[in-house]
């Protein structure tokens, strides 16, 4: 049988992975049921009602569109939602650091972090980090009637 | 429809599964434009001369590519016939990524393209994926 | 079919316990990209006629656009050959093998009218230029 000490050092990575495997598997589990159209609608955007929300409500929450078409009446937006810096080393060693029954509480003050980010240039580094990085991506799409009122609207989760 | 996560790593055991099939030589996919699904499905929305870009892009989201101005837009898609599905993948998520500069499309994504009208109509479209040899 | 290229021979190197062999064989199978854009689809590209939306329609979208999509390229990687290489001495030793890939990219040309001006499928050596290099070397260069 291993010393004493071996079997310490063991017992303590085999923890230490487990509780990183239930963290890791935990993360997107949580993400997937509250990172939701409606929190991200709830959260950072003006109430959406077809006729009545107006392009001028919609841009001062998202700024310029990622794309327009059909001379502006269309407005796209690919929206990813994510902590402004993500350092996933110093984010798993606090999760573990956490008490493992507060996980939903840190997930929870996680999220409270998060900021959304209109992608404008999918080649720019810094956007592209971003993308890779974020816990969530949403796309919104808006139709505006010539009185630059939304007449129609929809908003789709494309990850988690 | 499957979690985002759950499509991810499937996405990823089928393209590991099929690069081992394939490495070994018992196929290859050719690029080729696909039908599916025959019967209709998630995609059936899609008519030619009566689908608008409007309708398009609300069902679809945002395209990851367009040409010729918004003439033609172009959806990468993985379809999961299982479920009958289609799920809309950005870019940066549908690529080999072997070269950081010109990126290799996965062969477990499909290209679905669109092309409109004058009038934002759409004119004609295309599911393009690469088919392994019958 | 391609073979395999001259140079590319049975190679062993015997050193002190260590053997590397790099075995060629025909082209086969797909290690990257969306799927091997065959001869019979090629077929269909004329220069003059064919347009971008007839590209796009055919084999979806480019795994890279540059100069405002005048330039698309497809790229796809098959096997030209394994590798292995097995080292040991003493009681341990240690092995490794790998697929010898084949790179091939289809650069396609396009006027200020959307049709085809040329293309061309290139199948880079082991030791030829990176993707991206080739591809401006080419879209450098006139039209024939």
């Amino acid at each position: 049988m291993a010393p004493r000490r071996h079997r310490c050092v063991r017992a303590s990575l085999l923890l230490g992975a487990a509780l990183a495997s239930a963290c890791s598997s935990t993360r997107p589990a949580y993400f997937a049921a509250h990172l939701t159209e409606a929190y991200v609608c709830g959260r950072w955007l003006p109430p959406l009602v077809d006729g009545v929300t107006t392009r001028a409500q919609v841009l001062q929450a998202l700024g310029r569109p990622s794309r327009q078409y059909e001379s502006g009446r269309i407005a796209a937006y690919r929206l990813v939602v994510g902590a402004p810096a993500v350092d996933e080393s110093a984010y798993r060693t606090q999760v573990m650091l956490e008490h493992f029954e507060q996980l939903n509480l840190v997930f929870t003050r996680e999220m409270e972090a998060f900021t959304p980010l209109v992608i404008t240039d999918g080649r720019d580094d810094e956007q592209v980090k971003r993308i890779i990085t974020a816990a969530g991506e949403f796309h919104l799409v808006f139709v505006y009637d010539g009185a630059s009122v939304v007449a129609r609207h929809a908003i789709h989760r494309v990850r988690p | 429809m499957p979690a985002y996560e759950d499509m991810t790593s499937r996405l990823t055991v089928r393209a590991a599964v099929a690069a081992f099939i394939l490495i070994l030589g018992c196929g290859s996919p050719r690029v080729a434009r696909v039908e599916w699904p025959a019967d209709g499905g998630p995609l059936a929305f899609l008519q030619d001369r009566t689908t608008t870009r409007e309708d398009i892009l609300l069902t679809l989201g945002v395209p990851s590519g367009q040409f010729e101005g918004e003439r033609i837009l172009t959806y990468l898609v993985w379809l999961d016939a299982k479920t009958n599905t289609v799920r809309v993948l950005p870019r940066e998520y549908a690529l080999d990524g072997t070269d950081p500069r010109v990126y290799a499309l996965s062969p477990a994504v499909a290209s679905l393209v669109l092309v409109f009208d004058a009038r934002n109509v759409l004119q004609r479209h295309a599911l393009v994926a690469g088919q392994l040899p019958e | 079919m391609t073979g395999a290229r001259p140079g590319l021979v049975l190679v062993a190197l015997l050193l002190e316990g260590c053997v590397f062999l790099a075995v060629p064989t025909p082209e086969h199978g797909l290690v990257a990209g969306r799927g091997v854009v065959d001869e019979a689809l090629m077929a269909t590209l004329q220069p003059g006629v064919t347009t971008r939306e007839d590209v796009l329609l055919q084999f979806g979208e480019p795994d890279a656009t540059i100069r405002h999509e005048r330039l698309f390229v497809y790229r796809w990687d098959r096997v030209q050959g394994y590798w292995l290489f097995v080292a040991g001495g003493g009681y341990s030793g240690v092995a490794a093998a790998g697929t010898i890939p084949r790179k091939h990219l289809l650069l396609l040309e396009f006027g200020d009218d959307g049709t085809l001006r040329r293309f061309e499928h290139s199948s880079p050596t082991l030791t030829g230029q990176p993707t991206m290099d080739r591809l401006l070397g080419w879209a450098g260069t006139e039209a024939r």
